[in-house]
């Protein structure tokens, strides 16, 4: 993982597509949340959203498998961080709504806790599939402080804070 | 450039029991790296239950979970169904608890704060 910065520049880091990079990906949002105006909660919030953007790009995007890159550019602002998430992969059925699966399936939680925790979801260069889904190229997700939750992701996030 | 941590210290397992509760102790993060440690320890003490009871997870000092934490969850509660009942203990107000709600966990799972909340609720 090679980490190169300067000033208040963004964080680029660029890595193999191995979960133990996960935990490293937490810990450098975490060091430069806590230069935002971010409260604690909404940093767990927002390492929650991050962690489940790069393992899906992990477990999604690498079409080589660990030989796979995943990079992710973090850019902390006043108010909180921006972070994007690029990898490999030909992408994946976005729907429209992503919401929670029932409380007991086996999976498909990740897409619907990023929508819940993080502020805004953009997903880039979204190209329309025959089945009318979207796919993904890059995901950004970014949360700030005082965000009006709803402002920049009206098709992807709840609209009901979901921490309380 | 190699990661930082041994996956090993990112979540720590320790096993224990106390009225009839099978306990399994973590400590750290519960993530889609370390979600291999927990699975061993959870299949190793659900399939010593002989007689239906609870395997309690102890999350207290889990700071971090994922979705491949909860779907681990999920898949242990079903693929043992028939002799234990998974419970998880969580601090108040910490992500795990949150994430957890958040997936209305708490709707299909026992999820309490202390192991006295959990034996309570077995006597009454």
């Amino acid at each position: 993982m090679n980490e190169c910065r300067d000033a208040d520049d963004p964080v680029d880091l660029e890595f193999f597509a191995r979960p133990e990079y996960l935990a490293e990906v937490r810990r450098l949002v975490e060091r430069l949340g806590s230069q935002t105006r971010l409260s604690a909660t909404q940093m767990d919030e927002f390492l929650t959203a991050v962690d489940e953007a790069v393992a899906n790009a992990m477990r999604h995007g690498s079409p080589q498998g660990e030989r796979s890159i995943v990079r992710v550019r973090c850019q902390p602002l006043p108010a909180g961080l921006v972070v994007e998430v690029k990898d490999q992969g030909k992408g994946f059925p976005v729907p429209e709504s992503p919401t929670m699966p029932d409380p007991d399936a086996p999976g498909g939680r990740g897409l619907p806790l990023m929508c819940a925790l993080a502020d805004s979801i953009k997903i880039a260069s979204g190209k329309k599939r025959h089945d009318g889904n979207t796919q993904k190229d890059h995901m950004t997700i970014s949360r700030t402080e005082g965000a009006d939750r709803n402002c920049h992701c009206s098709r992807l996030c709840r609209r009901d804070p979901p921490f309380r | 450039m190699q990661p930082t941590s041994e996956t090993e210290d990112l979540l720590k397992i320790s096993t224990s029991g106390q009225d009839g509760i099978l306990i399994v102790t973590a400590e750290g993060d519960v993530d889609l790296c370390t979600t291999p440690i927990l699975r061993q320890a959870l299949e190793t003490q659900c399939a010593s239950r002989t007689e239906r009871g609870f395997v309690a997870v102890d999350m207290r000092d889990v700071s971090f979970i994922d979705s491949a934490g909860l779907a681990l969850l999920v898949e242990i509660r079903k693929r043992y169904s028939d002799t234990c009942r998974l419970a998880l203990i969580v601090e108040a107000g910490s992500q795990p608890e949150r994430v957890l709600r958040l997936g209305r966990f708490d709707t299909f799972l026992q999820v309490c704060h202390s192991l006295d909340e959990l034996t309570a609720s077995t006597v009454a």
